[in-house]
């Protein structure tokens, strides 16, 4: 039985060797250390966006979460801007020369469609898992310090997309990109917004894990029924009151006219029109 | 060419845009009423309204130099020159002539309704009459059991005229009589 932590005495006995009856060696101590604490699993604090609208556009979506992982505890360099950082390899290395990322590092991002509930998991990447199923390859390039920086995934999504999670659901791939240590970036498809509901947001890390727990919990990107996609964006003008009338005679001083010198008030009704004679105009002829 | 004012830009409800809700559940009607500014050249032309540098389709509009535009209503306003009618219905649609326009104002209403005299159809019209409300005014003509508008004239002295029509063609509103 192996002591959780201390000294062990070890002996060794060899009873085809004794002297005296004394067939044991002399002892030495082999110290047994507490194991290293366990890296806790992701904690997810926030999401933004919260809320989608239903028939969208794909957007970027930010995830946020509590606890580090030793693999991001870069200072500074996660939180440089986007085009900058958003890819190190770790032949680059960080400004300082440490080591940063291993290749393949935190690039994977999952979406569980469940049956009625969908889970976007974003998995920062498992290595073992990458290197057992290393028949696709992907990579993504970017820029630190003018330099060429990239990063390689060795994907299983093509394997994950056949697999199916506890809801039967259809696992998918999408693009997260780690922003800084303690943000990362879905790019959510238009197709993940397509219709109402909620997409459950769960951060993987793989290497990140408490008891074989891994994910973090999980926070809610509410799909909202869009609002009334048929209103125009653009201004409409659909009918007037008036179809001719004279450009001069109309002795209305109402509203600061000169007596008789302009003509006819017209009327015109449409939609998107703005709010303000500041944002908008109108013109009659030329 | 840019209107000489815009007197009203907002939603579609009474009575500012007319008498019809047509900002609702439903419909999200917005009305701009402007004045037509005398440099505007003659002919047909294109009313635009362009909304953060997005132009909305042309609606066609003539613009005539023959025709005026007569304003029939109260003078001035406050309590004391309301009580002295300026005009009336008929007055205003007794002056129309070819290409005219008569906007009424609040306060004339003529529920036992109007009829155009044959002074201002005899001839052959060379442009349309119109009676319109003023911007912003509630005006009812007729009534549950009379015709607003009626076109048979069998002539004018039957009207019934309390000034003379030089009364309102080309005089404003704020004009004593």
């Amino acid at each position: 039985m192996w002591p959780a932590r201390g000294t062990l005495a070890v002996v060794v006995t060899n009873p085809a060797s004794c002297t005296n009856a004394v067939c044991a060696s002399n002892s030495v101590n082999l110290s047994v250390a507490a194991s290293a604490a366990p890296t806790p699993a992701p904690i997810l604090s926030s999401i933004s966006p919260t809320t989608a609208s239903a028939g969208g556009r794909g957007f970027y979506s930010y995830c946020h979460w509590l606890q580090l992982h030793e693999r991001f505890d870069c200072p500074g360099q996660w939180c440089e801007p986007y085009d900058n950082i958003r890819l190190v390899d770790a032949a680059h290395g960080g400004p300082s020369g440490q080591r940063c990322r291993r290749r393949g590092d935190s690039e994977h991002h999952r979406i569980h469609s469940g049956s009625g509930r969908r889970h976007v998991r974003s998995a920062l990447a498992d290595r073992r898992e990458r290197e057992s199923h290393a028949d696709h390859h992907q990579s993504e390039s970017g820029q630190r310090d003018g330099r060429q920086c990239r990063l390689h995934a060795h994907g299983h999504w093509h394997r994950l997309r056949r697999r199916r999670d506890r809801h039967g659901g259809r696992l998918q791939a999408r693009t997260v990109t780690v922003d800084s240590a303690t943000q990362v970036r879905i790019a959510v498809q238009a197709t993940d917004v397509a219709s109402q509901g909620t997409l459950a947001v769960v951060v993987t890390n793989p290497a990140s894990c408490t008891n074989a727990v891994c994910a973090s919990n999980s926070v809610d990107l509410s799909v909202a029924a869009s609002s009334t996609s048929s209103t125009p964006t653009s201004p409409v003008l659909y009918f007037t009151d008036l179809a001719s009338g004279p450009r001069s005679g109309n002795g209305d001083t109402s509203k600061g006219q000169i007596a008789n010198q302009d003509g006819a008030l017209v009327t015109v009704w449409g939609q998107n029109l703005g709010t303000s004679q500041g944002t908008s105009t109108i013109t009659l002829g030329a | 060419m840019t209107p000489t004012a815009i007197l009203l830009l907002g939603n579609a409800t009474p009575p500012s845009c007319g008498a019809a809700t047509l900002f609702n559940t439903y419909r999200k009607l917005q009305c701009i009423t402007f004045q037509v500014d005398h440099a505007t050249p003659p002919g047909a032309q294109n009313i635009v309204v362009t909304v953060n540098g997005i132009a909305s389709n042309p609606v066609p509009f003539t613009s005539a130099d023959d025709g005026d535009d007569l304003v029939c209503g109260f003078r001035g306003v406050g309590p004391e020159p309301l009580r002295v009618p300026m005009a009336r219905f008929k007055v205003g649609v007794n002056a129309l002539n070819s290409g005219d326009i008569l906007y009424v104002k609040d306060g004339l209403n003529a529920t036992g309704g109007i009829v155009v005299p044959r002074s201002s159809h005899y001839s052959i019209a060379t442009a349309p009459l119109a009676i319109v409300a003023y911007p912003g005014a509630a005006v009812q003509v007729g009534d549950s059991t009379h015709d607003g508008i009626g076109i048979t004239c069998s002539g004018c002295g039957y009207l019934d005229d309390v000034c003379q029509a030089g009364d309102l063609r080309g005089i404003p509103s704020g004009h004593p009589p």
